[in-house]
C-alpha cells in the first residue's frame, strides 16, 4: 500500500468507512504523522459521520407486537369445511328409460282399474237406491225377500246392461199374482206403480211392452190423481213465487247492503223533492 | 425459518430499520407501513431466507419500499418538525454542527443519502449495502465518497463563515 499525495482522499475516504484492514489504518494514521497538513482533511471527513447517540435510541418501532407471529395466527380451517363452503356441483340422475316405461305402464292400468271400479261403484248406488225403494214399500215380511231379491236381480240387470233380455225376470218382478202368493200386504198395482215412479224410461218402455195389463190399471187408478197433484203443487209454486207486492204499505223498509232505511221517509223525501223542482220550474 | 427466529429478526432489526426509515423520509406513519411491509415479506419468504440473512433482507425489502414511496410521494427531504427534534436530542454538544450535518444530508439524493445512513447508523460494508441497494461495490464506494466529500465541502464552508 502506497499512500501519496494524489491517492491520500481515497485512502481516508476508506479509512473513516473502516473499510481498510488493520495494516492499511496503521499505514494511514502513519502518512497523517508524516504530513500533518493533511491531517485537517482527516479531521473533516470524520466530522461527515454521523454516529448514533442517545436520542437514536428513542427512535424505536412503537408497535413491535403487530410483527410478532404466534402459532395461533397459522390456524386453518379443515379443507372438508372449506370444501363444504364451494357450491358442489349437481349429479343429474340419467333417466332409465325401461324403468320409466314400466312405472308408467302400472300406472296406466292401476288407473284405468280405478276408473272401471269407480264406475262399477257409482251404478251400483244407483241400483241400490231404486232396490231399497221397492223392498222398503213392497216386501216388509221374510218370504217377501225371495222376491225382493229376484226384482233386485231384474232391476240390477235393467240397470247395468241396459237391455231387457229375459221376459220371464220381468214378469216375475211385477206379476201380480206371484205377489198375491207371497201375502204381500201391499198391492201389485202399488208396486208396479213404485217402480214405474223409480226406474228409467227404459223400465217403463219394459212396462209398456210386457205389462200393458197393469200398466193399464195402473194408470187409471193412479196416474191421474198424481198428475193433478203435480199440477197443483206446480200452481202452488207459482202463486208463491210471483206474489204481488204491495208497494203503498208505509211500514216498508229497505236494506242496502247492511243499512236499514225506513220506506215512508225516504218516500216523503222523495216527494217533497219533487215538490221543490216542480215549484222551480214553475217560478222559471 | 421458523416462528421463533422470526421474531428474534423482530426484536433485533424492527428499530435499527425503522429509525433507517424515518430518518430518510421523516414521516413516522409511512416508515411503520414500510417496516411493517418488509417483515411480512419476510415472513412470506421465510422459507427461502436464512436468518443470518434476514437483516440484510429487510433491509432490502424496505429500501426499495421506501424508495418507491419518495417517488410517489415525491417527499425526499426530512420534514423540518423532525429535523429539528432530532437535532435536539441527538447532537448537543456541537448543535450547530450537527443541525449544518444534518441539512447537508438533507440535500443528498435519496441514494446518496442511504448509502451515509447504511454506512453510519448499521454499519454495514460496502458490498453488504451494494446488496441491499442492488448495486455495485465499486458504485457504493464511489456513490458515498462523492457524498462525503460534499458534506465536508458543506461542513468547510460552514467553519470558514463562523470563524
Amino acid at each position: 500500500m502506497n499512500i501519496n499525495k494524489t491517492n491520500y482522499e481515497n485512502y481516508f475516504l476508506l479509512y473513516i468507512d473502516k473499510e481498510l484492514s488493520a495494516l492499511d489504518q496503521a499505514a494511514v494514521k502513519s502518512f497523517v504523522l508524516e504530513n500533518p497538513e493533511y491531517a485537517n482533511e482527516l479531521n473533516s471527513l470524520q466530522k461527515t459521520t454521523i454516529r448514533p447517540e442517545e436520542g437514536d435510541d428513542k427512535i424505536v418501532y412503537p408497535n413491535k407486537a403487530l410483527l410478532y407471529r404466534l402459532p395461533e395466527m397459522e390456524a386453518t380451517l379443515s379443507a372438508n369445511f372449506k370444501n363444504k363452503l364451494y357450491k358442489q356441483p349437481v349429479t343429474f340422475l340419467q333417466p332409465n328409460f325401461k324403468l320409466k316405461a314400466a312405472v308408467l305402464s302400472v300406472a296406466a292400468i292401476f288407473l284405468v282399474l280405478i276408473g272401471y271400479r269407480w264406475m262399477q261403484t257409482d251404478k251400483t248406488i244407483v241400483s241400490k237406491s231404486g232396490l231399497i225403494v221397492a223392498h222398503a214399500a213392497t216386501l216388509p215380511t221374510p218370504n217377501a225377500n225371495e222376491s225382493a231379491s229376484k226384482a233386485k236381480a231384474a232391476t240390477n240387470k235393467l240397470f247395468a246392461d241396459e237391455i231387457i233380455t229375459d221376459k220371464s225376470t220381468i214378469t216375475k218382478v211385477i206379476n201380480p199374482t206371484q205377489l198375491k202368493l207371497i201375502n204381500n200386504p201391499i198391492t201389485a198395482n202399488e208396486t208396479a206403480i213404485i217402480i214405474d215412479q223409480e226406474a228409467t224410461p227404459i223400465v217403463t218402455d219394459a212396462q209398456q211392452n210386457y205389462i200393458s195389463p197393469i200398466s193399464d190399471k195402473a194408470s187409471e187408478k193412479n196416474e191421474i190423481p198424481a198428475t193433478e197433484t203435480f199440477a197443483e203443487a206446480q200452481n202452488h209454486k207459482e202463486e208463491k213465487g210471483y206474489k204481488v207486492i204491495d208497494t203503498d204499505e208505509t211500514d216498508r223498509i229497505i236494506y242496502i247492503a247492511n243499512f236499514e232505511i225506513d220506506g215512508a221517509a225516504i218516500r216523503g223525501l222523495t216527494r217533497r223533492f219533487n215538490a221543490l223542482f216542480k215549484r222551480n220550474k214553475s217560478e222559471k | 425459518m421458523k416462528d421463533i427466529e422470526f421474531n428474534n429478526c423482530v426484536d433485533e432489526h424492527a428499530d435499527g430499520l425503522y429509525r433507517f426509515i424515518v430518518k430518510n423520509i421523516g414521516h413516522v406513519e409511512d416508515a411503520q407501513d414500510i417496516v411493517q411491509t418488509a417483515f411480512e415479506k419476510l415472513w412470506v419468504n421465510r422459507n427461502k431466507v436464512a436468518p443470518l440473512k434476514a437483516k440484510s433482507y429487510l433491509f432490502t425489502v424496505a429500501y426499495h419500499q421506501m424508495i418507491d414511496h419518495i417517488r410517489k410521494e415525491k417527499k425526499a427531504t426530512i420534514t423540518q418538525s423532525y429535523q429539528e427534534a432530532n437535532a435536539k436530542a441527538t447532537y448537543q454538544k456541537d448543535p450547530e454542527l450537527k443541525q449544518i450535518l444534518l441539512a447537508a444530508i438533507n440535500e443528498l439524493n435519496p441514494t446518496q443519502k442511504s448509502l451515509v445512513l447504511l454506512k453510519d447508523y448499521e454499519g454495514y460494508t460496502y458490498q453488504e449495502i451494494g446488496e441491499i441497494m442492488n448495486l455495485s461495490e465499486s458504485q457504493v464506494k464511489v456513490y458515498l465518497h462523492r457524498a462525503r466529500i460534499f458534506l465536508k465541502e458543506k461542513l468547510v464552508h460552514f467553519e470558514k463563515a463562523t470563524s
